[in-house]
C-alpha cells in the first residue's frame, strides 16, 4: 500500500519539479531580457559639416575676394529672391548666440543681439521695411557653410549667416559672400599675468595649448603655422573660454572682436600683441543667389556711405578703439 | 546518493555488490528462497549485517534529507530575497537617472527664461540634486557588486552641479559664456554619467534575473531530498517484510512525518518559485516597463528645452525626442503583456506629447518667444504642469508595482526559509527514529 502510495507520490512530485523547471526554461532570462532592451545598431555619428574639400586655390595676402557688383537696395525686383523672402515674411538667418559684441544672446532679455546681427536688422529694414523681421537660427562655426547648401530639394536652412566669417577663395566654391562688411584680425588671449604677447612667443614657452573652434580659418592657421604649441578645439569660441577659465588651455586665438567679448567676460584675460592676419568679415550667402548678394552688397555700400556702419562700429566696438574708415568693397566677380 | 549514503558501512564480508542493493526489493519477496544464479553474493551476507547497512542507509537518508531540504529552503530564501533587493536596487538607480535628467531639464529651462532664475524653479531643481545624491549613497551602500562606478558617478555629479553653479554665475552677470559652461555640464551628464548608470541598470537587471532564475533552480536541492525520501521507505518496506512484523513504529513514523514534510516542500517550494516567476512576468516587468517609460519621458522633456535653447538648430535634438517619445508610448501599452498599465497614465503622456507638439510647432513656425512663453509657463494645463501630474502618477505606479513585487518574493522567501528548517528538524527527528527502528530489528538477531 505505502509502495503505491510512494510511487504515486514520486511521480507526482517529479511532474511538479518538470513543470516548474519548464516554466523557468520559458521565461525571459537575462536581465536586458526584463528590461525589454533591444539591442540598437550604434548610431552612425553624423559629422556636423563635412570637412572642407581640399581646395587648390591662394588667397592673395591683404586682398579680399571679390564679390558681384552692387544693385539699389531701394527697389526689389520682381520675381528676385528678394521677393521670395518677403513674401515669406521672414528674413532666415543664420547667427551666433555666444560670441559677445558680435552676435549673442543676452541672459537678461534673451535677444540676440551685437554688430553682426544690427547688420542683419539693416538688410531686413531694406527688403521689408521693418528692421524686426528677422528669424534666428543659432548655428555653431562648423555650421556656417553647411546651413547655405542646397539640400535635395535646392532648399537652404537659412538666407543669410553673419556669424564672424572670413572671406576666402575656398569658401568661394561653396557658397557666395557679400562684400567685407568688418576686418578683423587674429590676435590671441592670455591670462591676465602672461608675459607672452604672440603665438610665436607661447611656442617658446614650451607645453603650451592654445584654443581655437573647429572648422574654422584661426584653427588651420593655428596648426600649419605654430607647430610649437598644441592646437585644441572646440565646437564653439565660447567652449574655448571655459576651457580656458578651467586651466585646460592656456591661451585662445581668435579674431580680435572675438577676444574682446572674452574680455569682457573674464577679468583675468586680456588680448594681446598685434594681429597677424586679416580676416575680412563677409555676409554668407547661397552660391546660386546672385540677386540677393548684390542686393546685400548695395546695403552694405549705403551704410558706409551714410553713417550707419560708423554708429554700429561705435556702439559694438568702441571697446576696441575709435572706429576705422568702413572696409573698402571689392567687385569684379 | 543511496549508493554513496552506503559507501561507509560497518564490517561488511566481502565485496558487496552496492547496484544490486537497489533491484533487491522485487527479488526479496520470498527470503533466501529465489535461487536467483546471477546475485550469489546476495547469500553470502548475513541479516545482521544487512541490518546493519540498512541502519546506516536509513540514518544517513534522513540525514540527508534533512540538509538538503533545509538547503532548498534557504537558498531558496536567499534567491527571492536577492531578487527583491535587486529590484528595489535597479528601481532607485532608474530613479536617481532620472533624478539627474530632470535636475538637467530644470536648469536648461531655467536659462531659457533669463538671467535671474526663477526660485522655485531653483528649488526643484536643489531637491531632484538632493534627492540623486542621497539616494547614490543609499545606493552604494546596499550595492551587492561592490561596482566602484558610485563613486565615480558620485564625483561625476559633484562636477556637474559646480558647472552648472559657474553657468548661473555667469549667466546672471548677462555673461554668454554661461550658456557654454551649462552645455559642458549637460555634456558631462549625457556622454559619461547617464551611461554609466544605464550600465549600472543593466547589471542590477542581470543579477535580478540570475536570483529569480535560482529560486527555481534551489528546487534541485528538494530532489535530492525525495530521492533520500524514497531511500527511507525502502528501507523501511525491506525490513518489514524481512521480519514479517508490519509495524516498526520509528521507522514508520519517520517515514510519514518525512513524507508529509516531502509533500508539503513540494506544494511550497514550487509555489515559491512559481511566485517567483509569476512575479518576474508581472509585478515586476511592470515596475521596470513603467519606470523605462518615465525614463523616456523625463528625457523627451529635457530634450525639449535644449531643442529651444538652441533656437532654430534643434532638429537633431527634436528626432531624438520623437525617439523618446515613441519608446516611452510604447512601454506604456501594455497590451498583450501579462501586466495591465492603466490607460490613465499612456493618456497622460500623450497629453504632454500634445503640448510639446504645440512647443515645436511654434518654434518651427520661427515664434521662438511664444515657443519659450509656453515652455517655461507653470500655469495648470501647461506643458510643465502636465508633466508634473504624468511624473507623479508614474512614480506612485511604480512604488505600487515595486511593491507588489517584494511582498510577492518576500512572502514566499519567508515560507520557504521556514520549510527549510522543518525539513532539518524533521530530517534529524527521523534520523534518531531509523536509528531507533533498525536498531529493534538488529537486536532480535543478538
Amino acid at each position: 500500500m505505502s509502495a503505491i502510495r510512494s510511487r504515486t507520490a514520486r511521480i507526482g512530485l517529479i511532474a511538479a519539479l518538470v513543470g516548474t523547471l519548464a516554466l523557468t526554461a520559458c521565461s525571459p532570462r537575462s536581465g536586458s531580457d526584463d528590461l525589454g532592451l533591444t539591442p540598437t545598431p550604434t548610431p552612425t555619428e553624423t559629422t556636423p559639416s563635412a570637412p572642407a574639400p581640399a581646395s587648390t586655390c591662394e588667397n592673395v595676402p591683404g586682398e579680399v575676394q571679390p564679390s558681384y557688383s552692387p544693385i539699389s537696395p531701394d527697389s526689389i525686383p520682381a520675381g528676385s529672391t528678394m521677393e521670395t523672402i518677403r513674401n515669406n515674411g521672414v528674413l532666415r538667418v543664420g547667427v551666433s548666440a555666444d560670441t559677445l559684441l558680435m552676435g549673442a544672446r543676452d541672459p537678461l532679455t534673451g535677444q540676440i543681439e551685437g554688430f553682426d546681427i544690427d547688420v542683419l536688422h539693416e538688410i531686413s529694414r531694406a527688403i521689408f521695411g521693418d528692421p524686426n523681421k528677422l528669424q534666428f537660427k543659432v548655428i555653431t562655426s562648423a555650421q556656417r557653410l553647411e546651413v547655405l547648401t542646397p539640400d535635395a530639394a535646392g532648399n537652404t536652412q537659412v538666407d543669410i549667416v553673419a556669424r564672424t566669417m572670413t572671406i576666402n577663395c575656398a569658401r568661394w566654391e561653396t557658397i557666395a559672400f557679400s562684400t567685407e562688411y568688418y576686418g578683423a584680425g587674429q590676435k590671441v588671449l592670455v591670462a591676465s599675468d602672461s608675459e607672452a604677447t604672440s603665438l610665436r612667443e607661447l611656442e617658446g614657452l614650451g607645453d603650451q595649448k592654445v584654443c581655437a573652434p573647429a572648422s574654422t580659418t584661426t584653427l588651420t592657421r593655428l596648426e600649419d603655422e605654430f607647430p610649437g604649441v598644441e592646437a585644441v578645439s572646440a565646437a564653439t569660441h565660447t567652449e574655448c573660454l571655459v576651457l580656458f577659465q578651467q586651466g585646460k588651455v592656456d591661451a585662445i586665438t581668435g579674431d580680435d572682436t572675438i577676444l574682446a567679448g572674452f574680455a569682457a567676460q573674464d577679468p583675468y584675460a586680456k588680448v594681446v600683441g598685434d594681429a597677424f592676419s586679416d580676416e575680412p568679415y563677409g555676409l554668407g550667402m547661397p552660391a546660386d543667389k546672385v540677386d540677393l548678394v548684390q542686393f546685400v552688397n548695395g546695403v552694405l555700400d549705403r551704410m558706409r556711405s551714410d553713417g550707419t556702419w560708423t554708429s554700429l562700429y561705435d556702439k559694438w566696438l568702441g571697446v576696441l578703439g575709435p572706429a576705422p574708415a568702413p572696409p573698402a568693397p571689392v567687385y569684379g566677380r | 546518493m543511496s549508493t554513496t549514503a552506503a559507501a561507509p558501512p560497518p564490517p561488511v564480508p566481502q565485496a558487496f555488490p552496492q547496484a544490486n542493493a537497489s533491484a533487491q526489493p522485487a527479488n526479496a519477496v520470498q527470503p533466501q528462497a529465489a535461487p536467483s544464479a546471477p546475485a550469489p553474493a546476495k547469500k553470502t551476507r548475513s541479516t545482521p549485517a544487512t541490518l546493519r547497512l540498512l541502519l546506516a542507509l536509513s540514518v544517513l537518508a534522513s540525514l540527508a534529507f534533512g540538509v538538503a531540504g533545509f538547503q532548498t529552503g534557504s537558498s531558496q530564501a536567499r534567491a527571492t530575497a536577492d531578487a527583491s533587493a535587486e529590484a528595489a536596487q535597479l528601481i532607485g538607480i532608474q530613479s536617481v537617472r532620472n533624478d539627474l535628467v530632470r535636475a538637467d531639464a530644470i536648469a536648461a529651462n531655467a536659462f531659457l527664461v533669463g538671467g535671474l532664475e526663477p526660485a522655485d524653479q531653483r528649488a526643484e531643481y536643489d531637491a531632484a540634486i538632493d534627492d540623486a545624491t542621497q539616494s547614490l549613497t543609499t545606493l552604494a551602500a546596499d550595492d551587492k557588486a561592490g561596482d566602484t562606478d558610485f563613486a565615480q558617478i558620485n564625483s561625476e555629479v559633484a562636477i556637474y552641479t559646480g558647472l552648472i553653479e559657474q553657468a548661473r554665475a555667469n549667466n546672471r552677470q548677462g555673461f554668454p559664456v554661461g550658456a557654454a559652461y551649462l552645455s559642458q555640464a549637460s555634456a558631462l551628464l549625457n556622454d559619461s554619467t547617464l551611461p554609466q548608470l544605464e550600465a549600472l541598470v543593466l547589471a542590477s537587471a542581470d543579477r535580478a534575473a540570475g536570483s529569480f532564475t535560482a529560486t527555481t533552480v534551489s528546487l534541485v536541492w528538494l530532489v535530492i531530498a525525495l530521492v533520500a525520501l524514497v531511500a527511507l521507505i525502502w528501507v523501511h518496506l525491506w525490513i518489514t517484510r524481512r521480519s514479517h512484523r508490519y509495524l516498526n513504529w520509528p521507522l514508520l513514523i519517520a517515514a510519514v512525518a518525512m513524507l508529509a514534510v516531502g509533500i508539503l516542500g513540494v506544494v511550497t517550494f514550487s509555489n515559491t518559485a512559481g511566485a517567483a516567476i509569476e512575479a518576474r512576468q508581472n509585478s515586476y516587468a511592470k515596475t521596470l516597463a513603467i519606470s523605462q517609460a518615465y525614463t523616456s519621458a523625463t528625457e523627451a522633456k529635457s530634450l525639449e528645452s535644449f531643442t529651444l535653447i538652441k533656437r532654430g538648430s534643434g532638429q537633431t535634438l527634436e528626432a531624438q525626442v520623437q525617439t523618446a517619445v515613441a519608446d516611452a508610448q510604447a512601454r506604456l501599452d501594455s497590451t498583450g503583456k501579462n501586466y495591465l498599465i492603466s490607460d490613465d497614465l499612456g493618456n497622460g503622456f500623450d497629453s504632454w506629447v500634445e503640448k510639446h507638439q504645440e512647443i515645436r510647432e511654434k518654434d518651427d513656425a520661427g515664434d521662438w518667444d511664444g515657443a519659450v512663453e509656453l515652455a517655461i509657463s507653470q500655469d495648470p494645463g501647461s506643458a510643465n504642469a502636465v508633466f508634473d501630474s504624468f511624473s507623479e502618477a508614474a512614480q506612485d505606479d511604480i512604488e505600487s508595482s515595486s511593491a507588489a513585487t517584494q511582498n510577492a518574493l518576500d512572502g514566499g522567501g519567508a515560507l520557504a526559509s521556514l520549510l527549510g528548517w522543518i525539513f532539518l528538524v524533521t530530517g534529524l527527528a527521523a534520523a534518531v527514529l531509523s536509528w531507533r527502528g533498525v536498531s529493534l530489528r538488529l537486536k532480535e538477531y543478538r
